[in-house]
């Protein structure tokens, strides 16, 4: 009775561990990449959102438990690409216990997922 | 006895690892939005000044579209605003410090039902070279 309540409990604060690391990466990831799109042009989408994919893209890149779903979605609104507009970016990923052999006591991947919202500067000149 | 004993510790095991890696999480992220509201304070070069004769480098101080003000409207994801502010303060003129504090509801409150997370970032405007070009 002891040991299986023991071995519960070693591999429940594992994964507790894993969990909030993969969810800290992930945070940090959208975080990056919302004050990323904002250093692009103004009124520029198209460019804001492939910084803020390959940043995302990239620095998820560093985890290998997290597997991006899609990659990071600008388009929530408020989604202002003028000048001193807002944008908020929201992305989501698999965290995958089954690489590990945690999947023994959480046998499901579960999916996390994170938002951001950044300012791009007043002062930020459309594409020339 | 024993049982009893070891019930209590696995208990306060579980408080702790759980509560443990909810304020990691959320540290982090009033970290990444101290980081956001610093930087965003940090955009609001004060133009006029800087065109000026002789040119001053500094961060517009004017309300209601101060630096501090600028750093303020960032949106704050997650709580509720009495438990999750940001506050900003002038850094001499031309940076700006946000500090955003959030008060945690922990998942199991067995020592304690909210803990408070804290993070402080300065960011500084950027003005590019030292000399003023015409527009």
């Amino acid at each position: 009775m002891t040991l299986p309540v023991l071995l519960a409990l070693f591999f429940g604060f594992l994964g507790a561990g894993v969990g909030a690391q993969g969810y800290v990466d992930l945070n940090t990831a959208v975080y990056l990449a919302a004050a990323s799109n904002v250093t692009a042009y103004a009124s520029d989408p198209q460019d804001a959102k492939q910084f803020a994919s390959d940043t995302f893209d990239a620095t998820l890149r560093h985890n290998t438990l997290l597997r991006s779903q899609g990659t990071v979605d600008c388009t929530l609104p408020p989604n202002d690409y003028t000048a001193g507009g807002v944008i908020t970016c929201q992305g989501s990923a698999v965290l995958e216990f089954s690489k590990t052999p945690l999947s023994v006591a959480i046998p499901f991947d579960p999916v996390i997922t994170a938002q951001a919202s950044a300012t791009r500067s007043p002062y930020r000149s459309v594409r020339p | 006895m024993f049982a009893i004993s070891m019930t209590f510790v696995f208990l306060s095991l579980i408080a702790l690892v759980g509560d443990a890696d909810t304020l990691m999480v959320r540290y982090n992220q009033v970290s990444a939005e101290a980081l956001l509201g610093a930087q965003t304070g940090a955009t609001d070069v004060d133009v006029a000044a800087l065109y000026r004769q002789p040119a001053v480098y500094q961060l517009k101080q004017d309300e209601p579209d101060s630096a501090v003000d600028r750093c303020q409207s960032i949106h704050l994801a997650g709580g509720d605003p009495a438990t999750h502010q940001i506050h900003c303060r002038p850094s001499g003129t031309n940076a700006v410090t946000a500090e955003v504090t959030w008060q945690v509801t922990l998942p199991i409150p067995l020592f304690m039902p909210t803990a408070t997370v804290k993070a402080t970032r300065t960011g500084q405007a950027v003005f590019g070279g030292q000399q003023v070009v015409g527009p």
